[in-house]
């Protein structure tokens, strides 16, 4: 019975799961230790509040970011209005720019003597003393911040669904009575329901995981309290109890995603499909349509670039200097050695459950995926606790440390973390693959490598590609997992901009927040191709 | 000598529903064998297990005195030495047909070169080697996929509803054109088929499969007589399907 387990194929992935698994074990086992007094400090007066602030951020997130991203996707999907063709894939610009540049651009702007507090006073000829603009450093501020940058995987998800729905079905409710605004809110919206669900998951699984704009804003988080707790208290046992409670939460997302994208499909059974026909707007509705879908781009992708631009242009033109070009070479190699070693593992990965077609195959290869939900932090504990254990046990013996502090664990949890968008998307390529190629190729006496190498890998080209500027993408944005686990003095560019931010060095941060904004932009372009030709839609 | 020996072969998915049951039969060097039967019967199946595709629930399968399946082993598909033919055609997109058509061949590269040729110019597309398979008509794209198929010369061709998917007119051409050329080169050949024209015109014998069960079982002249006598409606299994 387990022969058919006991070859590469299906061996590696079970390696991997094992991989995986453990720096998440390696956490959740704190939970069964002992509780220290700190652990008790923290229960009595600060843990109330964590889960308090962790609780109205994710609200306040859901709540807005659904606004935003269904009603956008509703408008571009069925209306025709002035600027659609651009504003459709605009709206997911904001991908691009990691919540923590979006919360230093709005501190640099709408402080008290920021920016734009700065221009109205010389506008109006105020006094130092009024302020304009509320302060955003606070839990609203970070809603905002949050909201204007993950809408996209809500706007996603969404115009997805609303493309496939179909209009007859609509047009049944228009007959039955329904007018235009109550057959979105009573007939479309409800429909896509479940797609929506699976996107507000991932919503609230990065504004849980993140540390950068909270800790800027300087708001209680579970995030920003793992932190304290290890550097401040170098208390690393009570951060990992923190990080477990963290992770139940993020392993709740998790199932509520998985059962919504089970889902994902139901409001098209039954209904025969019919090509969408665009709605001409004009007028006012015209305008506000557009100023809607504008505004999200407006303040999540061009205010901070023309924000950061400013500052790199006017006050700190010696920024491509020595250290700059050395902390964009350090995140460039260690993301393109990450992208390429995780697309890889996603390839023969994917390509083992197709070859062996076993039920545990597939079991562990979607178990492998939900890395991607595991906060950056906690994953870094993780690692970082694997890797001594290792050094102590089989390696440092005589050579100290070899793995901890070096850019192994760097790049082992950045493949954990990514591994989920690289998976899928090689998966959704195989989709398109018929297996129909398999079973003649095998008949043709090719198999295994062969397969992968001749057949396969040639018509996955776009895929592997496109998994490749993700993985970089998300490894240059991410900042908890390197902060924690990088090695003596080696900084990238999302550290660089940390640092400099921390200490309200905003000038000096700029220039690297501008190259990872670049960077992100990269799949964002291809993404945007792939949007384009997904449109069926035709104009009345 | 059978090329093929099929001993009590059973299968199902589902404990309890059989999608095959105790079929039975072989097939002689050079033979060609037309599977009928209603879509669902189970004659795919068959086909998938005789390729190695699937594993059948119990029975065992013999190619050329060689054991390939039983309880104790299975041989994969790529050590079976069988050729395929799908209903979708299944042509590899990224390669040229010529390449399509080297792709089983283990040979130098001239020799591959000069196998592909031939089986293209058997089927009359030699002019399209150097095209892509989106370049060609479905027929033409059909011809490849049985070329690809018998240029590796293998023990037994097996296809899927071959002609499923084309006109009429092409497809009795097709059959005309296919068989002339399986006969010619004595290749044995299983061929699945809902469409009783296709099981008549191009084999040596039918089986007749229905609900996972053999039902008949004879030279197609057989079969054509029993049709007429029994009165039985093939032209009703094609529809259904």
């Amino acid at each position: 019975m387990f022969q058919k387990y006991l070859n590469a194929w299906s061996f590696f992935p079970v390696v991997c799961f094992i991989f995986f698994i453990t720096p998440v074990i390696i956490v959740i086992s704190s939970l069964f230790g002992d509780y220290s007094d700190n652990w008790t400090h923290l229960y009595n007066y600060v843990l109330g509040s964590y889960i308090r602030n962790s609780i109205y951020l994710v609200s306040g997130v859901l709540i807005l970011v659904t606004i935003i991203g269904v009603s956008s996707a509703w408008l571009v999907t069925n209306y025709d209005f002035f600027g659609k063709n651009i504003l459709e894939w605009a709206l997911i610009l904001p991908l691009a720019v990691p919540p923590y540049i979006l919360a230093y651009t709005f501190t640099g702007l709408f402080d008290t003597y920021g920016t734009a507090n700065n221009l109205i006073r010389e506008i109006f000829n105020l006094s130092r003393e009024f302020t304009f603009f509320p302060k955003v450093r606070n839990v609203p501020g970070a809603i905002i911040v949050f909201s204007f940058t993950l809408y996209p995987y809500v706007y996603l998800v969404s115009r997805m669904a609303f493309i496939n729905q179909s209009k007859s079905i609509l047009e049944a409710g228009r007959t039955l009575g329904l007018n235009k605004i109550e057959v979105f809110y009573k007939l479309a919206v409800p429909m896509i329901r479940p797609a929506v669900i699976a996107g507000l998951m991932l919503v609230a699984m990065e504004t849980l995981s993140d540390f950068g704009a909270v800790d800027h804003f300087a708001i209680s988080t579970f995030t920003t309290g793992i932190f304290r707790t290890w550097y401040g208290m170098y208390d690393i046992h009570t951060a990992k109890q923190l990080a477990s409670l963290l992770l139940i939460v993020a392993i709740m997302f998790i199932i509520a995603e998985k059962y919504s994208r089970k889902n994902a499909d139901y409001s098209f059974a039954g209904s025969v499909f019919r090509q969408l026909r665009l709605i001409q707007l004009t007028g006012f509705k015209n305008f506000f349509a557009f100023l809607f879908c504008f505004i999200p781009i407006f303040i999540g992708f061009i205010l901070p670039i023309l924000e950061l631009s400013y500052w790199a242009f006017n006050y700190k033109l010696d920024f491509f200097n020595e250290k700059f070009i050395t902390t964009a070479w350090n995140s460039f190699y260690l993301a393109i050695i990450s992208a390429l070693l995780c697309t890889c593992l996603a390839l023969f990965i994917n390509f083992s459950v197709r070859y062996k077609n076993n039920n545990l195959l597939k079991f562990l290869s979607s178990f492998l995926t939900v890395g991607y939900a595991v906060p950056g932090i906690i994953l870094a504990i993780g690692v970082m606790q694997l890797l001594t254990f290792l050094d102590a046990s089989f390696i440092g013996k005589n050579l100290k440390f070899i793995l901890t502090g070096s850019l192994i664990g760097l790049i082992i949890a950045y493949i954990i973390k990514s591994y989920a968008l690289a998976s899928s998307t090689i998966e959704s390529g195989y989709q398109r693959v018929n297996m129909r190629l398999d079973d003649v190729a095998k008949s043709l006496k090719s198999s295994g490598w062969s397969l992968l190498g001749s057949v396969h890998l040639p018509l996955l080209k776009t895929s592997f590609l496109t998994s490749i500027l993700l993985v970089v993408s998300e490894v240059i944005k991410e900042l908890p997992a390197t902060l924690i686990l990088r090695p003596f003095n080696f900084d990238t560019l999302a550290v660089y901009t940390y640092i400099y931010a921390a200490e309200e060095r905003m000038y000096d941060a700029a220039a690297p927040s501008i190259a990872i904004v670049m960077i992100g932009l990269l799949p964002i372009i291809v993404l945007t191709r792939m949007i384009r030709r997904s449109r069926p839609a035709s104009r009345d | 000598m059978a090329t093929l020996e099929i001993k009590n072969l059973n299968h199902h998915y589902i404990k309890g529903k059989p999608v095959l049951n105790n079929i039975d039969f072989n097939l002689k060097e050079g033979e060609i064998l037309s599977i009928l039967g209603p879509s669902g019967c189970g004659k795919t199946t068959l086909l998938r297990i005789i390729a190695g595709l699937e594993k059948e629930t119990s029975g065992s399968i013999q190619i050329n005195n060689t054991i390939v399946s039983d309880h104790f082993h299975t041989m994969p598909t790529e050590r079976r030495n069988i050729g395929l033919v799908v209903q979708e055609r299944a042509l590899f997109p990224h390669m040229s047909i010529i390449k399509n058509v080297m792709f089983g061949l283990n040979f130098s590269n001239s020799k591959k070169h000069q196998i592909a040729m031939t089986f293209l110019k058997l089927f009359k597309v030699d002019k399209y080697a150097h095209n892509f398979p989106n370049e060609i008509s479905s027929g033409e794209q059909q011809r490849v996929a049985i070329a690809r198929a018998m240029a590796p010369n293998p023990k037994i061709l097996l296809m899927d509803e071959p002609f499923g998917t084309l006109d009429h007119s092409l497809t009795n051409q097709l059959r005309i054109e296919t068989k002339k050329i399986l006969k010619d080169n004595k290749t044995t050949a299983i061929i699945v088929s809902h469409d009783f024209d296709d099981a008549i015109s191009m084999s040596d014998r039918v089986i007749v499969i229905e609900d996972g069960s053999i039902k008949q079982h004879g030279s197609a002249n057989d079969i054509t007589n029993i049709s007429r006598e029994k009165s039985i409606d093939f032209s009703s299994i094609s529809e259904k399907s």
